[in-house]
């Protein structure tokens, strides 16, 4: 069996870039558990069940959009230096879909709790949910105009540079996809 | 379907798999404001980080990357799980 040798995946500017937002989100985690490990009343989760099932809904949501990215790049890598792209292109024109639908369930949930009177300001919790999960929200706004343009990159792909820059775009729709991950059991499930 | 391809779609399956467990084991306790039990904690972040290690592992490609870049993604992990589950859960 043929060995490759390691290498880093798309740029080392990239990674930097992933592990200043882990540790950014990092924090926040550390912090929300602080407080919600304190035993404060007004850290108590508001989440009922059907905010639940939204919240798990949300991330079969990104899981299924970064499967649709990684094998649109598991092709791409098979047609080095261009070549048919039509299917990649559909791939990742489904997981910016998959993103919209991301957002559409996180608006409605806004929606939902701001006419119920509630806000940051209602209390811990409430204050870390709406920080959390709209920075996150920011992070999916930037990945699906990040995937809109690998999309306009894959369809004019001239060579590995290219595959290269495409693999960024991808490792940073699967951060956003990873720490949703986190976000969701904790504001979620405990 | 190349040998990639497969190895992706049977890793989002694990993925959506672990998500449903996660979510059926977020009802075994009642939240409340002392935290969930010790168990409960590890077990829906412990998936939780599996799920991240798995998604950084394969769809991040990050298994063929040199050997300090994936020690920081496991430094990582290892401490907000560590973190996470001493500080949420109920002593």
């Amino acid at each position: 069996m043929k060995v490759l040798p390691r290498h880093v995946p798309g740029e080392v500017g990239i990674w930097v870039l992933v592990f200043v937002d882990l540790t950014v989100f990092g924090s926040l985690f550390v912090n929300y558990a602080l407080v919600r490990g304190s035993g404060s009343p007004d850290a108590l989760p508001g989440m009922g069940e059907f905010d639940r099932m939204l919240g798990c809904l949300n991330t079969l949501i990104l899981l299924t959009s970064s499967w649709a990215v990684a094998m649109a790049i598991a092709t791409l890598r098979r047609v080095p230096g261009g070549g048919p792209t039509t299917v990649p292109g559909r791939m990742i024109l489904a997981a910016a879909a998959l993103g919209l639908a991301f957002i559409g369930i996180k608006v409605f949930e806004y929606a939902q709790k701001l006419e119920a009177g509630i806000t940051p300001m209602t209390g811990s919790y409430y204050n870390f949910y709406f920080s959390m999960t709209g920075l996150h929200l920011f992070h999916v706004v930037v990945g699906i105009g990040v995937l809109l343009w690998m999309y306009g990159r894959a369809g004019r792909m001239a060579g590995p540079a290219d595959l290269r820059v495409i693999e960024c775009g991808g490792i940073f729709w699967h951060m956003v996809d990873l720490l949703w991950i986190v976000i969701f059991p904790l504001l979620y499930l405990m | 379907m190349s040998r990639d391809h497969v190895f992706y779609t049977a890793v989002w399956l694990l993925l959506v798999g672990f998500t449903l467990a996660a979510y059926a084991i977020g009802h075994q306790a009642p939240v409340t404001i002392a935290g969930p039990p010790l168990a409960i904690a590890a077990g829906i972040l412990g998936i939780a980080f599996l799920k991240v290690a798995m998604v950084m592992a394969v769809f991040m490609d990050l298994r063929r990357a040199p050997f300090p870049l994936i020690a920081i993604a496991l430094a990582w992990i290892m401490a907000e799980s560590v973190l996470l589950v001493t500080l949420l859960s109920r002593a």
